[in-house]
């Protein structure tokens, strides 16, 4: 996955230590503005825990890092790798979906409502991608498959289908799924909302686990308990920007700016 | 029941069958291998592709078989261009059971959750794969029963090419009819093998349904496990 070539001579790259840059991004949805003027840094191993209100971007934001939204302006970076854009003639252009498909490779993603692929087992969801994508030999995605799931706690649940599982056992497979593809930077949609407190404790182990080993996150969540606990960095948005952007220490603190206090007594 | 009547014309009838059975399964080919991939355009979003596609079918629906196998038949060679009877009813029959399949196999693609697309395309994989062993997996027996009760329609169908000169079922038992004016046995022994073809399209499509979902369950177990 050589994408190094096309953009080796773009001049303003990121730090390397920038796992994901977001300069001045900005989103229409024909005349609604979903997303204004965002920038956001991201360093390698750091977790970034986005919270805010209904309807202020949170989603569009996280879709504009892998650009399953298109954003309207700015520049998204992931790895040093510009995403979605190609440079030609010194010119950018849009990428195609061949070039995107080879850039979203960088990023793994975790929905609200899991996703799995229903028609497989446990074992074909995780190691379909790798293999399919052909990032890795068939034998060493099997193998890596497995150590996955044994490490989201479901080696004996290899053969079973999606809809043998509860919500948190399908979660943590998804994540097990997208950690297959070895991204630079997981996104996290949401990822414990559709489940009961019990489930999306497990899961919330599971990704606690993930930031102390070092994974760079970007995750959206109301569990102000993970933003809290478990975030370097805490990023609260409103109507399509991001108005704080601080320690977890400072957004939960009495010294916060009045909006967040507000949002977060809800 | 004239038994040596039948007999004497139950060849020219079993010929006939052999035409029915012909247009039967070139449409239906034909008709599903055009309508599959064309079913896939537009579905997560409108484009002027699509539009242009949803138009199309919508006219093809909307026009009596009958209207475009005449429009084929008599228009084209106006234009010069002058076509046998078999094409001509091939193309006519494929051309309004592809706007059914088209339907039938959306119907059925839009019944499988769309986070499943959106998951395949955060993965990076590549489109064929998502709808080939993914979605079309799952809207397989979703829409395999509309599929074949379709295909049963198409089956009967094939008779309004005896306006068209066509030697099929209909047109040879009608014209045996018109010479003998002894139309009981006939029509009867018509219906039996219109029957006959009816049940063993069932019995074709069951097994093809079944190979189908075995073979793609193993082509999934290729990447997979
Ligand atoms: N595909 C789309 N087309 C049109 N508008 C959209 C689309 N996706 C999102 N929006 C709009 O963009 C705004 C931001 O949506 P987004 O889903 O990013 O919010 P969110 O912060 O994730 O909200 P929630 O907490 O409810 O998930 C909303 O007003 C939404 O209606
Ligand atoms: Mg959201």
């Amino acid at each position: 996955m050589n994408i190094a070539k096309q953009d080796r001579r773009w001049p303003d790259r990121p730090d390397p230590e920038n796992i994901v840059e977001l300069r001045g991004v900005r989103l229409d949805y024909g005349i609604l503005n979903v997303l204004h003027d965002v920038n956001l840094t991201i360093r390698e191993g750091e977790t970034v825990a986005i919270i805010g209100p209904s309807g202020s971007g949170k989603t569009t934001l996280l879709r504009c890092i892998n650009y399953l939204a298109r954003p309207t302006a700015g520049e998204v970076w992931v790895d040093r790798h510009l995403v979605g854009q190609v440079e030609k003639g010194g010119k950018l252009h849009p990428a195609t979906e061949g070039v995107l498909r080879l850039h979203r490779l960088e990023t793994g993603m975790v929905f609200q409502q899991f996703n799995l692929f229903r028609n497989m087992t446990v074992l074909q969801n995780v190691m379909y991608a790798p293999v399919a994508c052909r990032v890795t030999s068939k034998e060493e995605a099997r193998d890596r498959a497995v150590r996955l799931i044994e490490r989201v706690g479901l080696g004996g649940k290899l053969s079973a289908r999606p809809h043998e599982l509860s919500g948190g056992q399908q979660q943590r497979i998804a994540i097990a799924r997208a950690l297959a593809m070895q991204p630079k930077v997981m996104l996290f949609d949401e990822a414990t909302s559709a489940l009961d407190p019990e489930l999306a404790r497990e899961v919330l182990e599971v990704m606690r686990e993930l930031a102390r080993e070092g994974m760079t996150m970007v995750v959206v969540t109301h569990e102000m308990g993970f933003a809290r606990n478990v975030a370097d960095r805490v990023v609260f948005m409103e109507n399509g920007r991001i108005v704080e952007d601080g320690a977890p220490a400072v957004i939960f603190s009495d010294q916060a700016p009045k909006r967040i206090r507000n949002f977060l007594s809800h | 029941m004239d038994m040596n009547y039948l007999a004497e014309n139950l060849p020219l009838l079993l010929q006939a069958a052999w035409v029915t059975v012909w247009l039967t399964v070139l449409t239906l080919i034909l008709s599903t291998v055009i309508a599959l991939p064309l079913s896939v355009v537009g579905l997560t979003r409108v484009s002027p592709a699509s539009q242009a596609l949803d138009m199309a079918t919508l006219l093809l629906r909307s026009l009596p078989t009958l209207v475009i196998l005449f429009f084929f038949y008599y228009g084209l060679p106006q234009f010069g261009i002058v076509l046998s009877p078999f094409p001509v009813a091939v193309i006519g029959l494929t051309l309004s059971a592809i706007a059914y399949n088209i339907e039938i196999f959306r119907s059925g693609l839009r019944a499988v959750d769309p986070g499943q697309i959106e998951a395949a395309r955060a993965l990076g994989l590549p489109g064929w794969r998502t709808w080939v062993q993914i979605v079309f997996p799952q809207a397989l027996p979703i829409f395999t029963p509309t599929y074949l009760s379709n295909a049963t329609l198409v089956l009967k169908g094939t008779s309004v090419a005896s306006i068209i000169t066509i030697p099929e079922l209909t047109s040879v038992a009608n014209e045996i009819v018109s010479m003998t004016y002894q139309p009981f046995e006939i029509l009867i022994a018509a219906a039996l093998i219109y029957i006959l073809m009816g049940g063993v399209l069932s019995l074709a499509a069951q097994a093809v349904r079944w190979n189908m979902t075995r073979r793609l369950a193993s082509s999934a177990k290729e990447v997979g496990a």
